[in-house]
């Protein structure tokens, strides 16, 4: 068993020492806030009171840009009863946009994600391209239309897209044939907690292109290096390892923010079990500092 | 002595028409049955290749055994076997295997019964039908955007004992999530037909084909893949029983492509060689650099089997 520390099992002088050792938190929604999807985990919002009791700034870094901003805000506010604002919050659709922006982007961006991802960059001005030719390919007259059919773009962004297809990604791959085409990918989860179990998430996809076109996409969501790069500059004056990274995935949650030398927390409310966590290796670069069963531990036993 | 002439001959395939005679006789007695691709072979796309049937003719004028094998399932066995028809060459149904027609006697071997979760093209679920198989499908159509439209889509509760992946134009992350589920049951098996990466479907198109795709299912799964198209080790275990074959080396395998047809020749432990009438020039040849790739003969086209055999046109088109 590699040296894990359960939260509630710290004595009172070492739960001290850990809220004392961090400034910042950056805190994973779905399987840690709330049920993915669904309503609050109980305890969560109490434990997110008390950390803005205990004066630590929290940033919420999810991988799910199907609820709109407004919709992360607003489900903050009436199930936590928490008054959070949009730049605590950091999600794919978001990071794509600040970058599409800081970088004056102007052309057209073909965009293989879920309508409110598509909605926040038309939203911010941006202009992108439909689907062309039929939805269902039933000749070589159609998926030449899918492929070959629409305008050649300057940028392809791919995130979770229900309805991500070979022709889309064959069309993505031949516009990236370009060097001047930009690639861009938000959330690259390998695998995502959902129902019971995992089912395979954006990453798999995203390397089929990145193989197939032979070059790495800028990857603005989890467990991406550009995010991570992206995350370190947004508080340059908090040292790596006085923020706390809390999360429910090892890959795209525990790993990551171990890359960037941040203290972790794995809660057991998502994807992860006990045993998956037991399984590793002293020394993985997945092992978590802390562990907990849900995020309302951090209160401590008397607060819960 | 002969060791080391075998491992020269492997690094520097030698091209048929420069073989020396005695050369040329052994080569011409060491193999009794020839396995040989179609696409790039006999044909690439709509254009034919220049006397290929000379080729097979004159090899079967010499008592070779001809068996065709084509990772293309799209295509009917009628529509294959008129094909041939046309340029001449008189090939039986039973001489063509496609892995549509692989995966089929694979599951009738292993006596396999139950519900397939397939992703393949019409003509390949059509093989699978009419040789009695149960198939399941989709979703077939564009889902609401949602991930309650995903789960209904996608956690399907029927007793799904293979999940089946070859050639579909219309493969969607659906589909592959779905099968996933499926493949998390211990016993539910994962057959993969063609392999290929980047699959040619007309002059200008291509699409990414079924290989990345069941990498992803092999790697969400942990199952490995029993791959009954080139260059799977199922496939031509699966050759070799059909026919049985009890020398490989007496095999020869022709093909165009260097990993998928020498490839799979080397897998089988096959003589291998490549033509240059298809997917691979003579630059690309030379440039290989893996041993399981590089042939044993090249050729530019099967047409110069007929002139190794002294037979066919004489001036070289």
């Amino acid at each position: 068993m590699n040296s894990v520390k359960h939260l509630k099992e710290l004595r009172e002088e070492e739960r001290e020492e850990f809220f004392d050792s961090f400034n910042l938190v950056f805190c994973d929604c779905d399987g840690v806030i709330w049920y993915p999807l669904r309503d609050f985990i109980p305890g969560s919002a109490a434990a997110l009171a008390h950390l803005e009791f205990r004066g630590k700034q929290v940033t919420f870094v999810t991988n799910n840009s199907i609820s709109s901003m407004k919709e992360h805000i607003e489900k903050f506010a009436q199930q936590g009863h928490l008054k959070i604002d949009a730049h605590q919050i950091v999600h794919p659709a978001q990071t794509i946009c600040d970058h599409l922006k800081s970088i004056k982007f102007e052309g057209l961006i073909y965009c293989l994600a879920t309508p409110p991802f598509r909605q926040l960059l038309k939203e911010a001005g941006f202009r992108l391209t439909e689907e062309s030719g039929p939805g269902i390919i039933r000749s070589l007259k159609d998926l030449h239309e899918a492929i070959y059919g629409g305008e050649p773009v300057a940028a392809v962004v791919i995130d979770v897209d229900f309805n991500l297809s070979a022709a889309k990604m064959m069309r993505a791959h031949v516009q990236l044939q370009n060097p001047k085409c930009l690639f861009l990918a938000g959330a690259a989860d390998a695998l995502i907690p959902f129902g019971q179990g995992d089912i395979i998430g954006p990453g798999p996809f995203i390397d089929v292109v990145t193989q197939s076109v032979g070059r790495q996409p800028i990857t603005l969501g989890k467990p991406g290096e550009d995010l991570r790069q992206l995350l370190l500059q947004r508080h340059p004056d908090v040292p790596p390892n006085r923020v706390l990274f809390v999360g429910d995935s090892l890959a795209s949650d525990i790993g990551f923010a171990r890359a960037s030398g941040y203290q972790t927390l794995l809660v057991l409310t998502g994807g992860t079990r006990l045993e998956d966590v037991q399984r590793l290796p002293a020394g993985h670069p997945q092992v978590p500092d802390y562990l907990a069963d849900c995020l309302g531990d951090i209160c401590g036993a008397d607060n819960r | 002595m002969e060791a080391s002439s075998i491992t020269t001959r492997r690094t520097k395939p030698k091209h048929i028409l420069q073989l020396s005679e005695e050369e040329r006789r052994s080569f011409c007695d060491s193999f009794d049955h020839v396995f040989s691709d179609i696409d790039g072979v006999l044909w690439a796309l709509e254009n034919l290749v220049p006397h290929a049937a000379d080729g097979y003719k004159a090899l079967e004028r010499i008592g070779k055994q001809l068996t065709f094998v084509t990772n293309n399932s799209v295509r009917t066995m009628d529509q294959c076997v008129r094909r041939f028809a046309k340029i001449g060459l008189q090939v039986k149904p039973e001489q063509i295997w496609h892995p549509a027609q692989s995966i089929v006697e694979y599951l009738q071997r292993i006596k396999f019964e139950g519900l397939i979760y397939i992703i393949a093209s019409q003509p390949f679920k059509a093989v699978l039908r009419e040789a009695g198989f149960q198939l399941l499908d989709g979703p077939n159509e564009f889902i609401e955007e949602s991930y309650e439209s995903l789960a209904r889509h996608i956690f399907g509760r029927e007793p799904v004992r293979a999940v089946v992946v070859d050639v579909d134009f219309n493969l969607s992350s659906p589909k592959i999530l779905r099968a996933h589920m499926y493949l998390r049951r211990p016993e539910c098996l994962l057959l993969v037909g063609a392999t290929d990466r980047l699959l040619p479907v007309s002059k200008e198109v291509n699409i990414i084909g079924p290989g990345p795709f069941a990498s992803i299912l092999e790697e969400a799964s942990g199952k490995p893949p029993l791959t009954l198209g080139k260059p799977g080790r199922q496939l031509g275990e699966l050759l070799v029983q059909h026919y049985a074959i009890s020398q490989p080396s007496r095999a020869l395998m022709i093909g165009d492509m260097l990993a998928q047809d020498v490839g799979f020749g080397r897998v089988c432990g096959f003589q291998t060689l490549l033509v240059l009438s298809g997917g691979c020039t003579l630059e690309q040849l030379q440039a290989e650099t893996n041993p399981n790739h590089i042939p044993d003969y090249y050729a530019d086209s099967v047409a110069d089997l007929a002139l190794m055999l002294g037979e066919g046109p004489k001036a070289h088109v």
